[in-house]
C-alpha cells in the first residue's frame, strides 16, 4: 500500500445533533466518536476547543450507537457530559473504523489512544470529559500517522 | 332538527295482516300486547325499513323477505311500511311486492335527502330488543373493540395508521438494504488511498487537492468542482487517458467486488433469518392456509352470533350441527388462525428484508456489468467472474422468491453463500492494478491525474450516498414523528371517548341499581403501546376492580348493563334521530329494576320520542300512569286471525286520531281509520236495532263491510220507522260519496281531496248522532230496542230524549 509511512489527513463529517434519532442509525458500527459543545469553547492549556470527549466502540456488538446512547441516557455516568448537555445542545461526529482498516493494523483502542494523545499534544491535556490519564504513548514506528483536523472543533 | 315520527303505518308485514297504524304526532307511545300478539312485528318492520335486515331473522335475503311477508297475504298484495316524520322531505314508504315471481322491495322516496338520512340512520342505535341486551357483554374483547371502533370510526383511523407504519417500515428496509455506511466507507478508503485523506466535506476536499497539486504549477486554486475538472484537463495526456481509463475500470471492479465481499455476512444473516421462518412455515403450511379462511369463519361466526342463521346446521354446508358447538369450534379455529397470521407476518418481514438486500446487490453488479471495458477480450476473466457472482445472487433471489405453500424445499445459506473463491479474481485484478501503477510510477503527472480523477469520483459518490441517506433518514424521522403523534392522538381520542362513554353507562346503571355493591362500571382498552387488542368491562366490587361482569352479575344486572350500554350509545352516536324503539326490554328484570328503568326513561330521555313495547301487564299499568301525565299515547296491541296484529282502538281513540289527521291534512293516513270508525258505528247501530244480516261464522262475521250493513239497515228502517225514513238521505249521501266507494275498494287508487274527506266525516258524525243521545246526563246514550217504549211504540235512548217510532 502506498500509505506506508505516510501521513493521512483525518477530516470529520458534518456534525450531528446529539439526539436519539441521530444515534440510532449508528448501531452496529465500531470506531471512534467525538462529542462536542455547540458553542462553549473550553480553554485548554495550549488552545481553545469545543471538544469535550473522545470515545470508542471496540466491537459492533457494543457499537458507537450503544455507547452514545449510554451517554445520552446518562447510563455512562459521565457527569461532565450530562451537565454540558443540560447547559446547551451538544453535537457529535464519528469515524467508522472500517474506513481505516487498510491503513491501521492495530486495535481500535490503540487508535483511540493515538487520537487522545494527539489531542494532548495540540491542546496540552485530555479532552475535558475524558476523565482519564496515563495512556501509553504509541510507538513512533507505526506505519501510518494521522494529521487530525482539530480545527473542526474550534 | 332532530327527526321524530309523526305517523307509522304497517300493512302485510310479519304479524300485521290488515293495517297497523300509529299516529304519533312526534309523541312517545306505550304499547301493551300480550305474548303472541305480534308486538315485534313493529320492531321487525322498522328494522327492515332502516337496515334492510332483521337481526333475528335469516341473513339470506330471500328468506328474510319471505319471513317478512304476512303468511295470509295473497301473492299480489303488497307489504308496506310508511313512515312520516317531522321533516316531510324524508317521508317514505318501503314496499315488498312480487315482481316476475320474485319478492322485491323499494322505497317510494328516491330523493338524496332521504337516501342521506337513511345512510346516517343505519349507523344509529334506534331499536333495542330483549334478546340482544347482552350482545356487547358476550362478545370477545377483540370483537368489543371492533364493535366500538366501527361505530366511532376508529377502524378507518386504524387503517391510516397501518399505512403510515408500512411506509415507515419500507423506508427503514430501504436504508438497511442500501447499507449507506458501508458504501461511504468504501469510497473513503479510496480517498485515503488516492489523496491520503478521509474527506466528506467540500472545503476539506478542495484543501487537500490544492495541497497535492501545489508542486505542479497548474496555476489553478481549487475552490469548486469545476476547478477540479480544470486541473484534470491540464494534467490530461493521451497516454494518461488510456492508462487511467483502464485503471479506473479495474479499480471500480475491485471496489464493487470488495464491497460485495464485505457484505456477504449481511446477506447470509438476512437469508438465515428468512430461511428459519421459511422452514417454520413450510412445516405447518396447513395453518398458514387456514389464514385464508379467517374471513369466512368470521362471517360464519357473525351469522350465528347475530342469529341470522338459527337452524341447527352449519350455515355453509347445511349439515346438521349444534350451533353452540359450532360457535365454539369457530372461536377456537380463529384463535389458532390469529397465531398463524402472526407467524406469517414475521415470515413476510424476513422475506421482504432478504429480497431487498439481494436485489440491491444484483443491481450493483448489473451496473458494473455495463462498463464498456468489460466487453473487451482482455477482461474476459473478470466478466466470467462477475457473471458467476450474479448467478449466485440470483440463486439467493430464486430461493427467497419461492412460494412457501408450494411444498418445494429451499437450500440453507451454506449451499448458497458467497465464498472467498468466488472473489479469487480480485487477486488478478489487484496484480493488474499494481502493474499499471508501476508502469506509471515514473510518470508523476499521470499518477496525479489518476488519483485526482478517482478521488473526485469517490468524493462525489460519498456526497450522493449522503444525500440519499439523509433524504431517507429525514423521511423516516418525519414519518416516525407523524406515526407517534398519530398513535398518541388516536389513543387519547379513543380514551377521551371511552371515559365519557363509561361515565354515561355507569350513570344509567347506577340509576337503575342504587346502593348496590357494583360501583364505577367502566369499559377499558387492552393492549400495549400503539397496538390495542381489545376492550373489557370492569367495575369495583367491594372496593376492588374486577372483571368480567358475567362472573359477578345476575341476569338482571347483566341486562341492566346491556340497557345502559345501549342508552349511552344512543346519546353518544345518534345524531340524526331523536326516537327509540324499545321492544320488551325489561322481561327478565325484577320489579324494582323495572320501575327504575321506567323512571330512567322518563327522566333522562324526556326529549326523545320513545316507542315502548311490553307484554308485562303490571309494569304496563305502572308506566301508564306516568306516561299519561307526561302526554304519552297509550295503546294495546291485539291479534285476530282476520286482522292479524292490530291496534285495539276504541271509537273515541279513532275519532281523536281522525280529527287530528284532518286538522293536519294528513290525507294518506285517513282512509283506514275512517272506514274502521264507520264499521264500528254501523255494527253498534245494527246491533242496537236488531238489524238482521245473513248468517256468517265468527271471524267472517267480524269482516262485515259497511255497504252490506247500510243496505240491511235501510231496509229495516223502511219497514219499521217513519221518523227515521225521513233521515235516510244522510245514509244516501254516505253511500253515494266517492270516498265511500273508494274506502271499500282495494283496487282503485285512493286519492281523495281533503274537502271530500271532511264532508264525508261530517256525514258520518251526523249519521252517528241520529242514534246517540246528546244529553250529557244520559247514562245509556245509544238508541236501542233494549230501551223500547212499548206504550209509545218507540225506540229510544236511556233518558227518553232521543226517540223514533218503531214497528216491531
Amino acid at each position: 500500500m502506498n500509505q506506508i509511512n505516510q501521513t493521512v489527513n483525518i477530516y470529520f463529517d458534518s456534525p450531528k445533533n446529539f439526539e436519539a434519532s441521530n444515534i440510532l442509525p449508528l448501531n452496529g458500527i465500531a470506531g471512534l466518536y467525538f462529542i462536542f459543545s455547540s458553542s462553549i469553547q473550553i480553554q485548554y492549556p495550549f488552545d481553545k476547543s469545543r471538544l469535550l470527549y473522545i470515545g470508542m466502540s471496540e466491537k459492533r456488538t457494543n457499537s458507537i450507537g450503544n455507547r452514545l446512547n449510554g451517554h445520552f441516557g446518562g447510563k455512562s455516568k459521565n457527569v461532565g457530559l450530562t451537565n454540558y448537555r443540560n447547559v446547551e445542545p451538544l453535537w457529535f461526529t464519528y469515524i467508522n473504523f472500517d474506513m481505516l482498516k487498510n491503513i491501521w493494523a492495530y486495535r481500535i483502542e490503540d487508535l483511540e489512544s493515538y487520537f487522545i494523545l494527539d489531542f494532548v499534544q495540540h491542546f496540552g491535556v485530555y479532552p475535558i470529559c475524558n476523565n482519564k490519564t496515563g495512556l501509553d504513548v504509541m510507538n513512533n514506528d507505526i506505519a501510518t500517522h494521522f494529521k487530525i483536523d482539530w480545527n473542526y472543533f474550534k | 332538527m332532530a327527526v321524530k315520527i309523526k305517523q307509522l303505518e304497517i300493512t302485510g308485514l310479519r304479524g300485521v295482516k290488515d293495517t297497523f297504524s300509529l299516529t304519533l304526532g312526534e309523541k312517545s307511545v306505550l304499547l301493551y300486547g300480550d305474548n303472541g300478539t305480534g308486538k315485534s312485528s313493529i320492531s321487525d318492520s322498522v328494522e327492515w325499513y332502516y337496515n334492510d335486515a332483521v337481526s333475528h331473522l335469516s341473513g339470506e335475503e330471500i328468506d328474510l323477505r319471505e319471513a317478512l311477508r304476512n303468511a295470509y297475504l295473497a301473492s299480489e298484495d303488497e307489504s308496506i311500511i310508511s313512515v312520516n316524520y317531522n321533516k316531510a322531505v324524508i317521508n317514505s314508504q318501503k314496499k315488498l311486492f312480487t315482481k316476475k315471481s320474485k319478492l322485491v322491495s323499494e322505497y317510494s322516496n328516491v330523493t338524496e335527502d332521504f337516501s342521506g338520512y337513511l345512510e346516517s340512520s343505519k349507523k344509529e342505535n334506534l331499536i333495542l330488543r330483549y334478546q340482544f341486551l347482552r350482545d356487547f357483554i358476550d362478545r370477545t374483547k377483540g370483537d368489543k373493540l371492533k364493535n366500538l371502533s366501527d361505530i366511532i370510526g376508529f377502524s378507518e383511523v386504524t387503517k391510516i395508521k397501518d399505512v403510515l407504519r408500512k411506509s415507515f417500515s419500507s423506508i427503514k428496509s430501504e436504508i438497511k438494504a442500501q447499507n449507506f455506511e458501508n458504501q461511504i466507507n468504501t469510497q473513503k478508503q479510496t480517498l485515503i488511498e488516492k489523496i491520503g485523506a478521509s474527506v466528506s466535506q467540500e472545503k476539506n476536499f478542495f484543501e487537500k487537492i490544492n495541497e497535492i497539486i501545489g508542486d505542479y504549477a497548474t496555476g489553478i486554486t481549487v475552490a469548486s468542482m469545476e476547478d477540479v475538472d480544470k486541473v484534470l484537463l491540464k494534467l490530461k495526456t493521451p497516454v494518461a487517458t488510456k492508462t487511467v481509463t483502464e485503471l479506473r475500470f479495474l479499480e471500480t471492479y475491485q471496489t464493487t467486488l470488495t464491497l460485495l465481499k464485505s457484505e456477504t455476512s449481511l446477506i447470509d444473516q438476512e437469508y438465515d433469518k428468512y430461511f428459519k421462518e421459511f422452514e417454520k412455515i413450510a412445516a405447518d403450511v396447513q395453518s398458514i392456509m387456514q389464514t385464508y379462511f379467517a374471513e369466512m369463519l368470521k362471517s360464519g361466526g357473525n351469522l350465528i352470533s347475530k342469529k341470522f342463521h338459527t337452524d341447527s346446521s352449519c350455515p355453509l354446508c347445511l349439515q346438521p350441527k349444534d350451533l353452540n358447538d359450532l360457535a365454539s369450534e369457530i372461536k377456537v379455529r380463529l384463535l389458532a388462525i390469529e397465531e398463524s397470521a402472526k407467524k406469517k407476518a414475521v415470515f413476510d418481514n424476513a422475506k421482504t428484508s432478504a429480497i431487498t438486500i439481494v436485489e440491491e446487490r444484483i443491481k450493483r453488479l448489473k451496473t458494473l456489468g455495463s462498463e464498456v471495458l468489460l466487453a473487451d477480450s482482455s477482461n474476459i476473466t473478470e466478466k466470467n467472474a462477475l457473471d458467476e457472482l450474479k448467478k449466485k445472487l440470483e440463486a439467493y433471489h430464486k430461493a427467497i422468491s419461492e412460494k412457501v405453500t408450494s411444498g418445494n424445499k429451499i437450500g440453507a445459506s451454506d449451499s448458497l453463500k458467497l465464498e472467498d473463491k468466488d472473489f479469487s479474481v480480485l487477486t488478478a485484478v489487484s496484480d493488474r492494478i499494481g502493474k499499471i501503477k508501476k508502469a506509471m510510477a515514473t510518470d508523476n503527472t499521470t499518477i496525479l491525474f489518476a488519483n485526482i480523477s478517482a478521488s473526485k469520483d469517490a468524493f462525489q459518490k460519498i456526497k450522493k450516498f449522503e444525500a440519499e441517506r439523509d433524504k431517507l433518514e429525514a423521511q423516516k424521522k418525519s414519518l416516525g414523528i407523524i406515526y407517534d403523534g398519530f398513535v398518541k392522538k388516536q389513543k387519547d381520542g379513543l380514551q377521551d371517548f371511552i371515559d365519557n362513554f363509561s361515565d354515561t353507562i355507569n350513570e344509567f346503571y347506577q340509576y337503575m341499581n342504587p346502593g348496590e355493591l357494583f360501583e364505577e362500571i367502566r369499559i377499558v382498552t387492552m393492549g400495549e403501546e400503539d397496538e390495542l387488542n381489545g376492550i373489557t368491562i370492569e367495575f369495583k366490587y367491594k372496593g376492588n376492580w374486577v372483571s368480567p361482569p358475567q362472573k359477578y352479575f345476575s341476569e338482571s344486572h347483566l341486562n341492566c348493563f346491556g340497557i345502559s350500554f345501549f342508552l349511552a350509545s344512543v346519546i353518544a352516536f345518534n345524531k340524526e334521530n331523536k326516537f327509540l324503539l324499545l321492544d320488551d326490554v325489561i322481561s327478565s328484570f325484577d320489579t324494582s329494576h323495572r320501575k327504575r328503568f321506567a323512571d330512567l326513561i322518563f327522566e333522562k330521555f324526556a326529549d326523545y320520542q320513545i316507542i315502548l313495547l311490553t307484554h308485562e301487564e303490571q309494569w304496563f299499568q305502572y308506566v301508564k300512569q306516568i306516561a299519561k301525565k307526561k302526554g304519552w299515547l297509550i295503546g294495546e296491541i291485539k291479534w285476530t286471525e282476520a286482522k292479524g296484529t292490530h291496534l285495539d282502538e276504541t271509537p273515541s281513540d279513532l275519532k281523536e286520531l281522525i280529527e287530528l289527521n284532518l286538522a293536519n291534512a294528513n290525507i294518506a293516513f285517513l282512509g283506514n281509520p275512517i272506514r274502521r270508525y264507520l264499521e264500528h258505528i254501523l255494527k253498534t247501530i245494527c246491533f242496537n236495532l236488531e238489524v238482521k244480516l245473513s248468517f256468517r261464522y265468527n271471524e267472517v262475521n267480524e269482516k262485515r263491510m259497511p255497504d252490506e250493513m247500510i243496505n240491511d239497515l235501510k231496509s229495516k228502517i223502511n219497514k219499521a220507522s217513519t221518523d227515521l225514513k225521513l233521515k235516510l238521505p244522510i245514509l244516501d249521501r254516505l253511500t253515494n260519496s266517492n270516498v265511500f266507494g273508494n274506502l271499500l275498494s282495494h283496487d282503485n287508487p285512493f286519492d281523495p281531496k281533503l274537502g271530500d274527506l271532511k264532508a264525508f266525516w261530517n256525514d258520518i258524525l251526523e249519521f252517528e248522532g241520529l242514534f246517540k243521545c246528546h244529553q250529557a246526563t244520559c247514562t245509556k246514550p245509544q238508541v236501542s230496542i233494549k230501551n223500547y217504549d212499548t206504550v209509545g211504540k218507540k225506540i229510544r235512548c236511556g233518558c227518553d230524549a232521543t226517540k223514533y217510532d218503531w214497528k216491531t
